[in-house]
């Protein structure tokens, strides 16, 4: 187990009204954002731990002998994650066993820096490691996908090549359960964009802690559903765990962007409402849709987009045509974007090129630059 | 110099919806927005229209439709709800000429104040009063005091949160009385003190409502107005209450299915309702509210009063309308949808085996909030493993005497345990000790409570 290096013990006078409101017996170092209780390192880590047990078990999320990818990027949230269901597995005998799974974007400067950070992770916990490339899955690094098509919808593409991605990587390993670093910060996030942009279809579903389908065999969950962003940072600072800490140098998602900033300007007036926005989302429910007219038997509904409607209502399980993979459409949302590239790839290449390596690549060569 | 796109004969004074208005034909196309909804359903057309007998019903009893057709305006002295009630004065107006003096409805007005904006208060309502006064058979104008929410016929309780263990406990409370600024005051913030500020008065403007036996309260509320509430309803734990809030096709269930809500501005931006009151003249009857001029082509509004406020010292609901506010230019028609998915949403499925409401806002609670909190909280110290960490305690409860004893006491006091909703528990959490002086909102003596109103002079005296 990875033992991170100890403090210097210095031993000062507490006075008794800087100690922790939940032990009484030492200094606070720390104010929860969730309940504005001001506690020390040990009860901090102590009450962080349980919940996310507490979570686990009230959720059932594993069971005895099962195997479970943590979708590891190297940053906080899933070297937190790495941890701490080590840490709990071995406390508690969960019975299940870890295996790390990461994906390789082909973001040169970025994604391999951060993959050298996984990669010490793996040795530090002691926990086997798998890395699936966006290159081996779709022969495009996301790099090259950003030279063609733009920096504007590098997250949509990111987004959904990533979701196929970890599950591949999981049906490779034979593994049935990925578990994500979605924190509650996430969580909250999802739930005011659906709410702002409309999306009645994902409203329901925004704050499960498990998504199955009957038609994959691969469930993923989210065991930090109810951890805030700041105490996963806070334990990961104290714990001294090692993470990388820098953001995709592509552009984030521009809509996603207005709705954290709404989110941090709330944070700032009421800590808790993180946690208060889970609530509603858990208590959102649609009223029973009105029955359409039903359409001639042969209709087919061309989307804007370009894909086809299949003839029936959705169903649970459907595959893409082209690469089986789950799908409410004939083919994937994948093989779609694909296919644009594909019709947009450069027909000659030239040799020794770069060009395609992105900005992260360009802004990690300046910053070695001396004079 | 652009012409209007509707009557294309006059000068285009502002833009809205990316179109060109001028005066006139903006303020019918408001005003019809307004009126479309007030016939959007049998109930509101039975209310609004003038009914005349037919095969179903004999003169009689037309005549007592028309006579029963009351409607309450809240009127807070903002553009919307002023808005609201002139587009009401001009329906009447228009009813008395075209079917000879008569009308399918009355309005009535309340409006809610302080002691000290009072006579402000006052004063803009008699100035409303002498504008509307050709209908002065036909609306009528009330204001009441909001302290008027602690004047129940029994004790006021005290509702006590354990952040322990999310427990709230009730007992009598000792003063027999107490106000609302007493309350505000110890409230932490803005946004704790908007909270409890608009309990109190909607459930003044209900009890009202229920108590003069009103067919529907026509909130002014516009759609930016509705979007803010959906987003700030969210963010304070209230999701639950969306769909209440926005249904406009049932009667009010918590105040014995009385009247029923209505939204009648729920088609129209605020920045409209301001270009509205801009043209009618409506802006000097306005209290705390400055009518905003952002649609028209000559600005009006003196830059300073748009002062810049720091975000600690807003509110949920105003940082969700700086949101809207900023958000316009490159998502536009987000206002319009978030008020179209709130009005998607149903009241979620009870989880507990009965039907039970908030000791505080009244609001029906779907599942039980403690045990929620609980579930994701833990409260218990780490182990106390050290020479040096014993004597921190023994120091501690050395100086804590009563806090350590506190939680075995808690068990011997007196009090119940009441329902308290995730959003009023949030609420709470914020209170000075974490306390709170209230009414009983399920005693029956409460409602029927009659509610004293300040007089305002008839307008004989004038004439």
């Amino acid at each position: 187990m990875f033992t991170p290096p100890t403090d210097p013990k210095k031993s000062v006078k507490v006075k008794v009204s800087q100690l922790c409101e939940l032990c009484h017996a030492r200094k606070a170092v720390m104010k929860r954002p969730k309940n504005l209780q001001r506690i020390c390192k040990e009860c901090f880590f102590s009450v962080f731990e349980t919940e996310i047990h507490n979570t686990i078990v009230s959720n059932n999320l594993f069971h005895r002998g099962e195997r479970i990818a943590v979708g590891a990027s190297g940053g906080k949230d899933s070297t937190v994650l790495a941890y701490v269901l080590k840490l709990l597995n071995d406390r508690h005998d969960y019975g299940v066993e870890i295996v790390l799974l990461s994906i390789d974007e082909g973001i040169v400067g970025y994604r391999d820096d951060s993959l050298a950070t996984v990669k010490r992770n793996q040795v530090q916990y002691d926990l086997p490691l798998e890395i699936v490339s966006y290159k081996d899955l779709y022969n495009w690094t996301m790099d090259e996908i950003v030279a063609c098509a733009g920096i504007r919808n590098s997250c949509t593409y990111c987004g959904v090549f990533r979701r196929q991605a970890l599950d591949r990587g999981a049906a490779k390993l034979g593994i049935k359960h990925v578990v994500t670093g979605h924190n509650a910060d996430d969580m909250a996030e999802t739930v005011l964009m659906n709410i702002l942009r409309g999306d009645v279809a994902r409203l329901e579903k925004s704050t499960s802690i498990l998504t199955q389908s009957s038609g994959s065999p691969i469930k993923r969950s989210k065991p930090f559903k109810y951890s805030y962003q700041k105490e996963i940072v806070l334990y990961a600072h104290y714990k001294k765990l090692d993470y990388f800490s820098t953001e995709c140098s592509y552009a984030p998602e521009a809509f996603r962007g207005t709705a954290r900033e709404l989110m941090k300007n709330l944070e700032a007036i009421r800590p808790s409402c993180i946690i208060d926005i889970i609530h509603s989302g858990e208590s959102l429910k649609l009223k029973p849709k009105r029955a359409k007219k039903a359409p001639p038997p042969s209709h087919m509904e061309i989307r804007p987009d370009g894909s086809v409607s299949l003839q029936n209502e959705f169903i649970d399980g459907n595959r893409c045509e082209r690469c089986g993979y789950l799908s409410s459409n004939k083919i994937c949302k994948a093989c779609m974007l694909l296919e644009g590239l594909e019709q947009n790839r450069a027909k000659i290449q030239l040799e020794k090129d770069s060009t395609t390596e992105g900005a992260a690549k360009l802004s990690r060569t300046l910053e070695k630059l001396q004079f | 110099m652009v012409i209007c796109k509707r009557c294309k004969l006059l000068d285009a004074t502002l833009v809205s919806r990316k179109e060109p208005f001028c005066d006139e034909c903006f303020v019918k196309f408001i005003s019809l927005k307004q009126r479309k909804q007030m016939m959007s359903d049998d109930y509101f057309q039975d209310i609004f229209k003038i009914s005349y007998p037919d095969k179903k019903r004999g003169q009689a009893e037309a005549d007592k439709q028309n006579q029963d057709s009351n409607v309450l305006v809240p009127l807070s002295l903002g553009s919307s709800s002023l808005a609201v009630l002139d587009i009401l004065n001009d329906t009447l107006l228009e009813q008395k000429q075209t079917h000879r003096g008569k009308t399918g409805f009355h309005v009535e007005v309340i409006t809610i104040c302080g002691q000290a904006e009072f006579e402000e208060v006052r004063g803009k309502i008699e100035l409303l009063k002498s504008k509307y006064k050709e209908n002065s058979d036909k609306i009528l104008f009330h204001i009441v005091d909001r302290n008027q929410f602690f004047a129940v016929p029994f004790d006021l309780q005290e509702i006590t949160l354990y952040i322990d263990n999310f427990n709230t406990l009730v007992r009598s409370s000792n003063n027999p009385s107490t106000t609302v600024e007493k309350v505000l005051a110890s409230a932490p913030n803005k946004t704790a003190k908007e909270d409890l500020l608009n309990i109190i008065y909607t459930h003044l403007i209900k009890k009202f409502a229920l108590q003069r036996n009103f067919k529907a309260i026509l909130w002014g509320h516009s759609m930016t107005k509705l979007a803010d509430e959906v987003i700030s309803l969210t963010v304070k734990g209230r999701g639950a209450e969306i769909a209440g809030y926005l249904d406009d096709s049932s009667l009010d269930s918590k105040y014995n299915t009385a009247f029923r809500n209505f939204h009648p501005g729920r088609d129209v931006l605020l920045s409209e309702i301001d270009a509205y009151c801009h043209i009618k003249g409506l802006s000097q009857f306005s209290h705390n509210y400055v009518v905003q001029d952002t649609l028209f082509y000559d600005k009006f509004v003196d830059k300073p009063t748009k002062n810049v406020k720091l975000i600690k010292n807003m509110t949920m609901n105003e940082l969700a309308r700086q949101y809207f506010d900023n958000i316009e230019g490159d998502y536009s028609n987000v206002i319009s949808t978030v008020v179209r998915t709130g009005a998607k949403l149903s009241n979620p499925d009870n989880e507990l085996n009965q039907i039970m409401h908030c000791s505080i806002c009244n609001a029906i609670i779907y599942k039980n909030p403690v045990n929620w909190l609980d579930g994701i909280t833990v409260s218990k110290p780490f182990v106390i493993h050290n020479e040096e960490e014993l004597t921190n305690y023994n120091a501690w409860e050395a100086a804590n005497p009563d806090k350590a004893e506190k939680l075995n006491k808690m068990s011997d006091t007196p009090a119940k345990n009441v329902g308290v909703c995730y959003g009023c528990i949030t609420t709470l959490t914020g209170m000075k000790d974490r306390k709170l002086e209230w009414i009983r909102r399920d005693d029956k003596a409460e409602l029927t409570a009659v509610l004293q109103e300040y007089e305002i002079p008839s307008d004989d005296s004038e004439q």
